[in-house]
């Protein structure tokens, strides 16, 4: 599991369709923006995959997703620095497989409710 | 006399922040909240005198054009000094909340779990703050008025005196 629905759940005090409505919210983005950071990696916009990423950063957070936290601060701080830009592909890949399967678990999660 | 409304910005692009701000502020605090995805456009309503306004640090992840949090702190401390400009962040960067508080934001958040219960710490902060800031101006007038009483009998008094000394000596040629 990479999801931890601690904090959202005591956020919410509980209440089912206000989880729904956050989960639902941090789906539509997760899968928005890794398509961006997929696109933007191709096309060298590093402005965009930084973007893309820090959005990214706080939804994961509030989804108890703690994992992913380092390597889109390291992805953040190539784009900004431009040097080691050889690695990027495989931060993004790692940032993109951790999402991907907070996806699967949290829709699973949303079918509950 | 009616009881002044509390208006609140909050100012982020990012939706689920936005709603998950609204929602918890909603449930503590009675006021009137406004949402705005950009800092252009909560500058264009600065007209409505917010009391406090939330202000993401990066605008630009829907808008590429839109000007960055500090940029739209200056313009909206230009624009009404009185708004407390609450900085949010996703960065826990020293130098950044040192730019933003010399920029004039009163305090600086970053989004993370306990970024909640800072923004609701924050805003009763701010409204003691309001609250004895109109005590003190109550006070200033209620000095001010008092003062003028004061200036005010001691001309009277003076006057009477003379008026008394000038009978006294025009009674004589009597």
């Amino acid at each position: 599991m990479v999801t931890n629905l601690d904090f959202l759940t005591q956020f919410t005090k509980g209440d089912k369709a206000k989880m729904k409505k956050y989960i639902e919210m941090y789906l539509d983005t997760a899968k928005q923006k890794m398509e961006v950071m997929k696109n933007a990696l191709q096309a060298k916009e590093y402005e965009t995959l930084k973007v893309a990423a820090h959005t990214m950063k706080s939804q994961a957070r509030y989804m108890g997703i703690s994992t992913v936290e380092a390597d889109i601060v390291s992805l953040e701080h190539t784009c900004t620095e431009q040097k080691n830009l050889e690695q990027l592909p495989t931060l993004v890949e790692k940032v993109n497989n951790i999402l991907s399967q907070s996806i699967t678990e949290l829709l699973e999660k949303v079918n509950t409710l | 006399m009616a009881k002044q409304e509390r208006i609140i910005f909050l100012v982020d692009d990012d939706n689920m922040q936005l709603q998950m701000m609204k929602d918890y502020l909603d449930e503590r605090f009675e006021m009137k909240l406004y949402q705005y995805a950009t800092g252009e456009e909560a500058l264009a309503n600065m007209h409505l005198n917010p009391e406090i306004v939330i202000l993401d640090y990066h605008l630009m992840s829907v808008n590429k054009t839109a000007e960055n949090g500090v940029e739209i702190l200056k313009k909206m401390k230009n624009a009404c000094p009185t708004a407390a400009v609450i900085m949010l962040s996703g960065q826990d960067k020293i130098s950044v909340a040192v730019e933003c508080m010399k920029n004039g934001a009163y305090d600086y958040v970053v989004k993370s779990e306990s970024a909640f219960m800072r923004l609701e710490n924050i805003f009763n902060n701010i409204g003691e703050h309001m609250k004895t800031m109109h005590q003190l101006k109550i006070y200033k007038l209620g000095f001010r008025i008092l003062i003028g009483a004061i200036v005010l009998i001691a001309i009277l008094a003076f006057v009477a005196v003379k008026m008394g000394w000038a009978s006294a000596h025009m009674g004589g040629f009597d």
